[in-house]
């Protein structure tokens, strides 16, 4: 079967498929890149971790706030301009990172990334069910999956890797080529491939929505330095959040053509699949916070080498997202799901059990274990959402499920490292055994940090049994599957 | 062997529960792969926490050791305070006469005593106790991620009675202290020694007349004296210090 694209016209889906996988490769390894660089950062910046904290946190601010409008975005403008457009910002931005001296000047790049992070990965999915008939979506979707499981895996390790043998401006500076790349090849093998009109912006709900996300987003950031109990900066925001996103759900219910089409969240089948991804991103990213931490805080790890002891189960979740949406269009979802579920409660487990001996290499092979598990969840929970929808409810159903989990992982986040650093201040020794016996004291400090990362992993392990039973809800092959072609119903 | 054996059991929980398209067998393979799943989940956790298929094995190795301190007029052996409890002590030696000194562990599952014995050679006894595993099977299962452990050290220092035991931060008084002397205690302290030195002599010629006449002798019994002298007064001072 020959694909076409939006105009009618033949393409060749390989390459568009090349193109946006590399293109969206690269943006999407920046949301963790800077992860471990934070340290490097502060020393050559000369400024405090809260303010190097903003390269992280404005980042994900923006990119959280773009997600909800992608969908219209994606309807408004030609896909192959909005993609190319979207690659020269993330140039711009990227450009002006990698030439930066100063804090200022950085921020200014890195916000200008996140504005093109914030509409590629959204846009990534949408393009990939758009161009694939529905019997081939879970290997497509399979194919996006190996750029949002793997690349934000790779960023620690990479930056790791390049701060450890080169100047921090490399990192940014080693992307330049590929988007160059990228965009040439674009101009040629990107096509418009999804239905567009001359849909106009609804101003105020993206204002609304702006707020709401971009506050209950912040306020999530920073019960990690703050604690959930602080009124300014966390319950305040938080607060705000809810109300803002309440009055935008409402608007968004009552508007005849609204900017995000929340009542997708009405089909069972995308509701469960939603919470269902959220909780498995939720287990992901909660792993990928804490086993670094006790990598280097009880076995003395340098950044770089927890990074790379992390790297081989990333690999595995490239290696198996592809697998796993293959079977996904064999086998339906259900049972590889449930399945995935299984093993990522028992792969979490063990590591309850954590000790202060645990062989480095039972670490790496339970956490490929827990990433095989998410490849067997992730996308084709995803995938079978998305085939509940019908037309153009794809973008917005990518939109809401991509902002749904950006919400649920910075939540998630929270809550995992809220628990991790109040077992650890709970259980540390008194400051008089420092005095008296530090050698005893550093033993005790051990078991304290112990005991927060069991707590955490605990946590972990009831979201992980939460989706096993989220997960006996969900059905096999949705009843409304329809053929999309280039966004529009056949 | 045994995360060999999780990988394993994994694929073929997966392959059975999500790939198997006849019902029974489905059922049958997914219940075999997980229940040996479990168990050799358990098996690694169990290795891991609870030392299955390790035992305690105590080693004990002895080496002579050697002053941190060359040029005193007595062997030390150093010490550092790590808290302000007495029980947290770092010894400072040698291994070899002309290596660089070393130190007793920071671990905190270390034990150190020191004992003045009528030996000759200072030795230092290290008694170590570590998990192994019990033999070859549990070697196999679970050696892949080397889990031979340290559970607890003791170190035994045997010193002469000839060694004098201080702390770093005494060790660097010491110096200071015979640098600040005032004429007057060096005076002192040579008459004290040419005293000692005399009655030593003496004695010596009580003992035995013959040497009397014997200016070699003497001259090596003055030797033997004076190092004996030193050495005492170095005692004092740093018994004055340790105190």
């Amino acid at each position: 079967m020959e694909a076409v694209d939006a105009q009618g016209k033949p393409f060749n889906r390989g390459l568009l498929v090349a193109v946006l996988l590399i293109g969206t490769f690269v943006t999407v390894l920046n949301q963790t890149v800077l992860a471990t660089a934070l340290p490097t950062l502060m020393k050559s910046l000369d400024e405090s971790l809260g303010t190097v904290q903003w390269l992280t946190t404005g980042f994900m601010l923006v990119n959280g706030i773009l997600i909800p409008i992608s969908a219209w975005l994606s309807h408004r403008y030609n896909t192959k301009w909005l993609y190319l457009g979207s690659m020269v910002i993330f140039l711009i931005g990227t450009t002006i990172s990698a030439t930066a001296h100063t804090f200022p000047q950085l921020l200014t790049g890195r916000l200008i990334q996140a504005v093109a992070v914030g509409v590629t990965m959204p846009l990534l999915q949408v393009i990939m069910l758009s161009i694939f008939p529905a019997e081939k979506r879970g290997t497509a979707m399979g194919m996006a999956g190996l750029v949002i499981g793997l690349a934000p895996a790779l960023g620690p390790t990479l930056s790791g890797w390049i701060i450890d043998n080169y100047k921090w401006q490399v990192l940014f500076g080693v992307m330049i080529p590929i988007i160059l790349v990228v965009i040439i090849a674009g101009l040629f093998f990107m096509k418009p491939v999804i239905h567009t009109g001359k849909e106009p912006l609804d101003f105020w709900s993206f204002i609304i929505s702006t707020i709401g996300f971009g506050s209950l987003l912040y306020g999530f950031s920073e019960v990690s330095t703050q604690g959930w109990g602080d009124v300014k900066y966390v319950i305040l925001p938080l607060l705000i959040g809810v109300i803002f996103i309440a009055f935008f759900i409402i608007r968004q219910l009552t508007r005849e053509k609204p900017l995000l089409q929340v009542h997708v969240f009405q089909i069972k089948q995308f509701a469960l699949t939603t919470i269902l991804s959220s909780i498995v991103l939720i287990a992901m990213i909660g792993a990928e916070l804490v086993i670094p931490q006790y990598l280097q805080t009880v076995r003395g790890m340098s950044p770089f080498h927890a990074g790379l002891t992390l790297l081989p189960g990333a690999l595995l979740i490239g290696f198996m997202s592809p697998i796993t949406g293959r079977i996904y269009d064999k086998m339906g979802a259900k049972r590889l799901i449930i399945a995935g579920m299984i093993i990522l409660t028992l792969g979490t487990l063990p590591f309850t059990f954590l000790t202060e001996n645990t062989p480095i290499i039972n670490v790496i092979v339970l956490y490929s274990l827990r990433m095989f598990a998410i490849s067997m969840v992730m996308m084709p929970a995803t995938t079978s959402g998305m085939q509940a929808l019908t037309g153009s409810l794809v973008a917005h159903g990518t939109a809401v499920n991509n902002t749904t989990r950006q919400v649920a992982s910075s939540m998630g986040t929270a809550v995992m490292i809220s628990v991790l650093s109040n077992v650890i201040k709970n259980n540390m020794p008194a400051k008089s055994v420092l005095k008296d016996a530090p050698l005893e004291y550093k033993n005790q400090a051990l078991s304290a940090a112990l005991n927060g990362y069991h707590a955490a992993f605990w946590i972990a392990t009831g979201f992980a049994i939460a989706g096993l039973i989220v997960a006996l809800f969900v059905a096999d092959k949705p009843k409304n599957t329809v053929i999309i072609e280039g966004g529009k119903k056949v | 062997m045994i995360l060999v054996l999780i990988a394993l059991f994994v694929v073929a929980f997966f392959v059975s529960f999500v790939l198997i398209t006849k019902k029974s067998l489905r059922i049958v393979a997914s219940l075999v792969s997980f229940v040996a799943l479990i168990a050799s989940l358990t098996l690694l956790i169990q290795n891991d926490k609870y030392h299955f298929g390790m035992r305690k094995v105590a080693h004990v190795t002895t080496h002579q050791i050697f002053t941190a301190v060359p040029k005193t007029p007595a062997d030390l052996l150093l010490y550092q305070q790590v808290g302000k409890g007495t029980e947290e002590n770092v010894y400072i030696y040698k291994k070899h006469a002309d290596s660089k000194p070393t130190h007793t562990q920071t671990d905190g599952k270390t034990v150190n005593c020191v004992f003045f014995t009528s030996d000759k050679q200072a030795t230092l006894e290290v008694t170590t106790i570590r998990y192994e595993y019990k033999d070859t099977l549990y070697k196999i299962l679970f050696g892949l991620g080397d889990n031979e452990t340290v559970v607890s050290r003791n170190n035994t220092f045997n010193l002469p009675k000839s060694w004098l035991k201080i702390s770093t931060t005494n060790a660097k008084q010491l110096a200071k202290v015979t640098k600040e002397m005032t004429p007057a205690q060096k005076q002192a302290q040579a008459m004290a020694a040419k005293e000692f030195i005399g009655a030593k002599v003496k004695a010596a010629i009580m003992a035995n007349p013959a040497l009397a006449t014997d200016q070699s002798a003497q001259a090596n019994i003055v030797k033997q004296a004076t190092a004996e002298f030193q050495q005492k007064a170095f005692a004092d001072v740093v018994n004055k210090l340790e105190k």
